[in-house]
């Protein structure tokens, strides 16, 4: 009875919203007085929560995200991501030319363990459209050989694509708009405020009471809480494995990240990456690219650099924490050692 | 004449629950965790998940695709989906944690509406 009651209440109130699109739903809710904004953009649920209301600054929000989606989403044929990769050449606004630029400098800097030409690879095993697959090598070694940042040329906003090159801008576009979103809520005299992205987090000021904001850390497979972050005014970009994978009959498990250079997903034993940092663009590439480093590399790329701060865990269930975080990470899962990364 | 007893006693116990109720409102848990489910944005059912005695499920239905939820005492998941990518159903139950249910191509949420959890968590990195 309870169960028919309840699906009878949800169909009326589906079929009395039907018609009305998110945007419509959340500018009929704006009044200054608002706190809270979250809808789905970039594939992704977006949640943006003030502790004081200012309905202004949101739908400002809410217009910059869903302007930047419409210039980058792959699933959107008329978005200048989808023209190029059609075109191979095309003049493009300065926010594309501003993430591109900042795309190719980022993947020289990790050495090419990132980039953002992997896509007809990612689209290969089938991770676009959910239809996975596993490539054969002969036709993974056609593919990377049109996979190369440096291949992308750029003459003012005239972008050009080597002739079978495709690239997602979708592992930087998160901390791109994260750090467009803070910067909008900051001109709007916003001093505290927690940005969700599908996982992106990005903190504004510190919570309403002065305290710090208490981050939770996936466990490696997504299920739980491996930890919590205490932090104020950062970013937090987290890349695990299981966010998206399939697993093959002889029980293989296959994931989005992919080695650049492999072509395959990344196998450095890392099963996790959590990076914090003032910049979201810069967390968001990082997680990707320490995932596709491994402990070593990524702990010399750490020791080398410092102007960021990560949580490492390993398919042997350990933790390494760099020493910036020591003080604010705690445990919370059994099973897990921790370990300190020092320079 | 014990029928008509009993009727006077039966209406007297619903008038004083009633009253009770009137003035002291429904009887709550103090562990109260309100399970708020969304799609596409627009809320379109609340559940406070204390106050659940037996389990059922219930389903959504999107523009193409549905998901089954279900509901026990204190918690609740996505049993069943129809999307590809199954990843709302692998999120297995949500209890205490401020880290919503998403289904992303039914454009599904199951956030809670409590501060009961363990590490007293504001947000989730994953």
């Amino acid at each position: 009875m309870k169960k028919s009651l309840i699906a009878c209440g949800v169909l009326l109130l589906l079929c009395s919203c039907s018609g009305a699109s998110d945007a419509e739903d959340v500018a009929d809710t704006t009044d200054a007085e608002q706190t809270s904004l979250t809808f789905f953009a970039m594939d992704t649920y977006v949640s943006v929560a003030l502790t004081q209301g200012n309905g202004e600054a949101l739908a400002e929000v809410e217009a910059y995200v869903l302007g930047l989606e419409a210039l980058w989403a792959t699933t959107l044929e008329s978005s200048e991501v989808s023209q190029l990769n059609q075109e191979k050449s095309l003049v493009v606004s300065d926010e594309t030319l501003q993430l591109l630029e900042y795309a190719c400098a980022f993947s020289e800097q990790v050495s090419g363990a990132f980039d953002i030409s992997i896509y007809p690879v990612v689209k290969a095993w089938g991770f676009t459209t959910y239809d996975y697959n596993i490539p054969s090598q002969s036709e993974l070694d056609t593919l990377l050989t049109a996979v190369n940042y440096q291949d992308i040329e750029m003459d003012g906003n005239q972008i050009t694509l080597a002739p079978d090159m495709e690239i997602d801008l979708g592992g930087l576009a998160k901390g791109y708009i994260a750090d467009g979103i803070e910067a909008i809520l900051r001109d709007h005299g916003v001093e505290s405020a927690m940005i969700d992205l599908g996982g992106n987090v990005q903190l504004v000021g510190s919570k309403s009471d002065g305290s710090q904001w208490m981050v939770g850390v996936s466990s490696p497979d997504g299920t739980d809480i491996l930890g919590g972050l205490a932090l104020t005014d950062k970013a937090v970009v987290t890349s695990g494995g299981y966010e998206r994978y399939f697993t093959d009959d002889d029980g293989n498990v296959y994931w989005h990240i992919m080695n650049p250079q492999t072509g395959y997903p990344a196998d450095s034993g890392i099963v996790s990456v959590t990076i914090v940092s003032d910049s979201g663009i810069y967390a968001d590439g990082l997680s990707t690219s320490l995932f596709v480093m491994g402990l070593e590399e990524a702990s010399e790329f750490w020791v080398e650099h410092q102007d960021f701060e990560a949580v490492l865990i390993t398919d042997t269930q350990d933790v390494y924490v760099t020493q910036g975080l020591m003080d604010s990470f705690s445990l919370a899962l059994e099973g897990y050692e921790v370990w300190g990364i020092v320079p | 004449m014990i029928k008509t007893r009993t009727w006077v006693v039966g209406l007297g116990l619903m008038l004083a629950v009633l009253v009770g109720i009137i003035f002291f409102g429904y009887p709550q848990d103090s562990d109260a965790t309100v399970a708020v489910i969304s799609l596409g944005g627009v809320e379109i059912e609340r559940i406070d998940l204390s106050q659940v005695d037996s389990p059922y499920t219930f389903e959504v239905e999107g523009d193409e695709l549905h998901n089954l939820i279900a509901v026990e005492h204190g918690r609740i998941c996505v049993q069943e989906a129809d999307c590809p990518d199954q990843l709302c159903v692998h999120q297995g139950w949500l209890t205490d944690s401020p880290q919503p249910i998403v289904c992303l191509p039914n454009q599904l949420t199951i956030t809670l509406d409590t501060d009961s959890t363990e590490l007293a968590l504001d947000v989730i990195s994953k």
